[in-house]
């Protein structure tokens, strides 16, 4: 049960801390203000229990396809909030609060909601919360451990210069988070299933510490598909064209 | 994919061609005092499968399988449908997230001979 637990926060909600050490070093940098991380939580938080209190009615709409679809669609606006911050961070230096607000509370409730089914679970049933209480004091830990290390390397490249370097890693999280959603429409048939690429399980397996860190900063997955890999690649890939080919536009007129 | 086109076709449209429907062979797995019933299930090598896994316990649990890509929760009392493959022939461990060490179990894709 503690290992369990433990191993639960750092799939849950790892990738929660690393969106906040994100945009905690981003709202630190341009001097916005901090209020998105409080209001997302608490929104994220009451999303995630509402999510918990009708997820048995929800996973059956849609014959059994529910809970994907609201998954998919949730995990879709997150990541189009997380590619407004991006854009308006590009272009003006700064981005507005209220994306940040919206694409931390949208992870919240996903990522939350998971943890309150598993707790609810054990809470039900079980006697001795010890072995839970521990686990989940030591899940946080982790996790708060690791978020406040990639704060630190985030803020420093920020200071550094290195805004480039920053987006890609916002834009490899959210491709991911992203490319995660879309494996969830293809285990209820509404997307096509295609035999894996590759294995690399002999390498990073998926089920190892350091394969659920990479999972959660960039979505690594040891046997990818070839949708997968296409959805991943135009979630990273179309930003940052946008994002050049508007550079290119302001340069030229800038020389006209 | 047919019952995207049949629920969201805007969707279905624009997101991605879709595949010829076809009847998809189905496998039934029971979860029992967190054991799940059978532990290993042959499925055909090659094409997609359902596999519906019931929860007859009093608490819900997390069908999952790393080898598979697939999470899936099923609730107390409920039946839960994912589908899988086309899989390479091989073995494909699943378990149950919130009871990994009971919650086990195996996916084996077996190549299927024509008859003829």
């Amino acid at each position: 049960m503690l290992i369990n637990s433990i191993i639960l926060f750092l799939r849950d909600a790892l990738p929660v801390f690393v969106l906040a050490s994100f945009l905690l070093a981003w709202s630190n940098h341009t001097k916005a203000n901090h209020h998105w991380l409080g209001w997302g939580t608490v929104l994220g938080l009451s999303g995630a229990l509402i999510l918990t209190a009708l997820v048995n009615v929800i996973s059956q709409w849609q014959e059994g396809a529910g809970l994907e679809l609201i998954l998919f669609c949730s995990q879709s606006l997150a990541y189009l909030f997380l590619i407004l911050i991006v854009v308006d961070f590009c272009r003006a230096q700064h981005s507005h609060p209220a994306f940040a607000l919206a694409a931390f509370a949208i992870t919240v409730m996903l990522n939350g909601a998971n943890l309150l089914v598993y707790l609810w679970g054990y809470w039900a049933f079980e006697e001795t919360p010890l072995a839970l209480i521990l686990g989940t004091v030591m899940g946080l830990a982790l996790c708060f451990s690791l978020a406040v290390l990639l704060y630190l390397a985030a803020y420093h490249l920020l200071l550094n210069g290195a805004r480039r370097a920053f987006i890609c890693l916002v834009l490899l999280y959210a491709a991911g988070q992203l490319t995660q959603a879309f494996t969830l429409l293809s285990q209820v048939d509404l997307l096509p299933s295609f035999p894996s690429l590759w294995d690399s399980s002999a390498w990073i397996s998926d089920e190892s510490e350091v394969g659920h860190l990479l999972n959660s900063l960039m979505g690594y997955e040891e046997a990818p598909g070839p949708l997968q890999l296409l959805v991943y690649f135009l979630a990273v890939g179309l930003p940052l064209l946008g994002l050049g080919l508007s550079r290119q536009l302001k340069l030229g007129k800038g020389r006209n | 994919m047919d019952r995207l086109m049949r629920h969201f076709p805007a969707f279905g449209l624009w997101l991605f061609a879709a595949p010829i429907w076809a009847e998809v062979p189905a496998f039934e797995l029971v979860l029992k005092d967190h054991l799940f019933y059978p532990a290993k299930v042959e499925v055909p090598s090659g094409q997609k499968v359902r596999l519906i896994i019931h929860n007859q316990d009093d608490t819900p649990e997390e069908f999952d399988s790393f080898d598979l890509n697939r999470e899936k929760v099923v609730f107390p009392q409920r039946k839960a449908t994912i589908y899988i493959g086309p899989l390479k022939p091989g073995t494909y461990e699943f378990f149950g997230e919130f009871n990994p060490h009971t919650a086990r179990g195996e996916v084996i894709a077996v190549e299927v001979k024509d008859a003829d």
